[in-house]
């Protein structure tokens, strides 16, 4: 037979263990909150909006491509927006901000800093590891180039062609074995490739049927008397030079300018934290 | 009447041919063999003969041949009685009846005996086989030309050439450059420094030798040299036996043109070679002048195969004694457009898997 004290005992204990549930439940969800956008599975944040440039939703795909990107590419891709017009040392530690949180070495970051009275906004993009391969100077202006161009289509046309471009030139890179350099001397594209071979091809195949053509040919008049010769007997009796004048001709040494970085890869500088970053900077 | 020289055996009275392989005079009916030299006695005739020009024959020519077929003589076989016809410089044959080899001691009688022969050292069945060399191995090479094209004719004949030393005396002028180039911060010189270069002297050749029977094409005969002029020996008429030949009808004059011409271009180079370190040479003037010491007249043996195909002439040529077998051969054109087509593909792709493949192996 229960006593009283027993059932009382029985809820109680129901109680705390339903409490227990609860608090846990209010955490993991409070923890989720404490995070701008959805948390992934492996504790990465891709996108930082911390300019509120973009609505929940935009947010969540954006992420979701980055994420993808990220995983396909094996170069983390991050986004950082702030509404605090900085310098670019400043961008530097953030980089770093990145890596604290469990971004790997090889990364590429957007940063995106508006001025305060968000007239004027300046693009940063720093690379680090595999990233400072893959984007050379030269193919960060033509992301930039591309960025500026899809203004109107609202920043998240924007994010989601820069995600675009690095999976594109990291694509490249894996397949030509070099980074993606627009206006340098490149890799071969696989049509150049194939264009390249057809040629070979077709200058070997002629060179190869010239020769068997040429085997059937065996009459043909003789061009001197080398043979018949007689050894030893070339007496040159009479051999005279005569110098007559000399001339002197100049032309000036042109100097190529190079038009833009002729040179190509990319250029690196050290952050305060002593780490290696790649990148470049843009308003627009 | 031009004495008609048959070989026959003196042990059974057959006909008999010089053997390339043995190199002696063998009896087809008795196998006995000969040395060329026992047989001398009978060129022993031949100072004695008047040469067949002095003959005038064309009595006898025109009425056998009525319209006109000049130069064409007329022997008759000493052995059958059948006749035999050839043109005027034929000098050996066989007779079309009894196959009897026949010599005509005329042509080759006083000024008109050859000073050298290579007697033949490759028989019929060795043309033949390098015929099917010849043909082997062409891959543009119509398919059915090597099955179904048929010898005409094969033939060895002793070909007349003349044999000519000469020495030739050069006086070439040059205009020569030579080029220095240096540069400094600004400007990028070029030195020219011009002169007049000039060489003179004197080259001596040996036995070119030039194709003496306007029948024969010069080119064909060219395409066959060199001859191992160490085989040269002294002519007998015996080496002949079996085999054609014929006199010159190109005389020595007119010949030495063409000597003249390789003569000529040899020594240009030859004096050109004297002339070093310039960066450029041209010729400004050139007086080379060849002049002909003596000459020889040899019978050199060759080989001659004749093949029609599709309507055409092919004319093959095998020197008797090295070997060295010519003849264009007709190209064919689907073959080639085929190979054309495979190779530029073939190479093409090759070319684009080891790109890719190398691309993929390095990184």
């Amino acid at each position: 037979m229960k006593t009283k004290s027993g059932k009382h005992t029985n809820l109680f204990k129901r109680l705390c263990l339903s409490a227990a549930v609860a608090l846990l439940c209010a955490l993991f969800t409070l923890a989720a909150a404490a995070t701008d956008g959805s948390s992934s599975a492996s504790g990465k944040t891709y996108v930082h909006d911390l300019a509120g440039l973009l609505s929940d939703s935009e947010r969540a795909s954006l992420e979701a491509k980055l994420k993808d990107v990220s995983s396909r590419t094996g170069i983390d891709v991050g986004l950082l927006t702030d509404d605090d017009y900085t310098s670019d040392y400043a961008a530097q530690d953030r980089a770093d901000l990145f890596a604290e949180q469990n971004f790997s070495e090889d990364n590429v970051l957007l940063f995106i800093d508006l001025s305060p009275d968000r007239t004027d906004r300046y693009w940063h993009i720093s690379t680090s590891g595999l990233g400072i391969t893959v984007l050379t100077d030269s193919g960060i202006d033509e992301i930039f180039d591309e960025l500026e161009a899809k203004s109107y289509g609202g920043y998240t046309s924007q994010i989601s062609a820069f995600a675009s471009k690095v999976s594109e030139f990291t694509d490249y890179y894996r397949e030509n074995g070099e980074p993606y350099e627009p206006g340098v001397d490149r890799a071969l594209h696989p049509v150049r490739k194939g264009i390249f071979s057809a040629v070979i091809g077709f200058f070997s195949s002629l060179i190869a049927t010239v020769n068997m053509k040429s085997k059937l040919k065996s009459v043909s008049s003789a061009v001197n008397a080398e043979r018949y010769k007689a050894v030893n007997s070339l007496n040159v009796s009479g051999a005279n030079e005569l110098f007559l004048y000399s001339n002197v001709t100049r032309a000036p040494i042109v100097v190529s300018t190079s038009t833009g970085r002729s040179g190509g890869g990319s250029s690196t500088h050290h952050s305060s934290s002593g780490h290696t970053h790649g990148g470049g900077g843009r308003h627009f | 009447m031009a004495r008609l020289q048959e070989y026959k055996c003196p042990c059974c009275g057959g006909s008999i041919a010089f053997n390339s392989g043995l190199q002696k005079l063998k009896c087809d009916y008795c196998d006995t063999e000969f040395e060329v030299e026992q047989l001398e006695a009978y060129d022993q005739a031949l100072s004695a003969t008047t040469p067949a020009d002095q003959f005038d024959w064309q009595t006898q020519s025109a009425e056998w041949y009525g319209s006109g077929e000049e130069g064409m003589r007329l022997y008759v076989c000493n052995s059958c009685g059948g006749e035999i016809v050839g043109d005027e410089n034929m000098a050996a044959t066989a007779c079309p009846f009894c196959g009897n080899p026949v010599v005509i001691m005329g042509q080759y009688a006083g000024d008109l005996k050859p000073d050298y022969v290579i007697p033949f050292k490759l028989d019929k069945a060795a043309a033949i086989k390098a015929m099917e060399n010849h043909l082997s191995g062409k891959r543009l090479l119509p398919a059915p030309f090597k099955d179904k094209s048929h010898l005409e004719s094969i033939t060895g004949v002793y070909v007349p050439f003349w044999l000519f030393d000469a020495t030739v005396t050069a006086d070439i002028n040059y205009k020569a450059e030579k080029l220095n180039s240096w540069s400094d911060s600004s400007y990028r010189y070029t030195q020219t420094q011009h002169f007049n270069v000039s060489r003179s002297g004197t080259l001596n050749f040996e036995k070119v030798p030039v194709d003496g029977s306007k029948k024969v094409d010069d080119k064909l005969m060219e395409s066959l040299e060199p001859y191992d002029y160490s085989q040269l020996t002294d002519f007998r008429t015996a080496y002949l036996a079996g085999y054609l030949a014929d006199r010159y009808d190109v005389d020595d004059t007119s010949a030495f043109e063409r000597a003249n011409e390789r003569i000529k271009k040899s020594t240009e180079d030859a004096f050109r070679a004297t002339v070093e370190g310039f960066s450029s040479v041209t010729v400004a003037d050139s007086t080379v002048r060849a002049t002909q010491g003596s000459r020889k007249y040899a019978l050199l043996p060759v080989w001659f195969l004749n093949t029609m195909w599709e309507g055409q002439n092919y004319n093959f040529a095998m020197n008797g004694q090295t070997g060295k077998f010519v003849g264009d051969l007709p190209l064919d054109k689907k073959a080639l457009r085929r190979w054309r087509w495979l190779l530029t593909l073939g190479i093409a792709a090759a070319v684009f898997l080891v790109s890719v493949l190398f691309w993929k192996i390095s990184h």
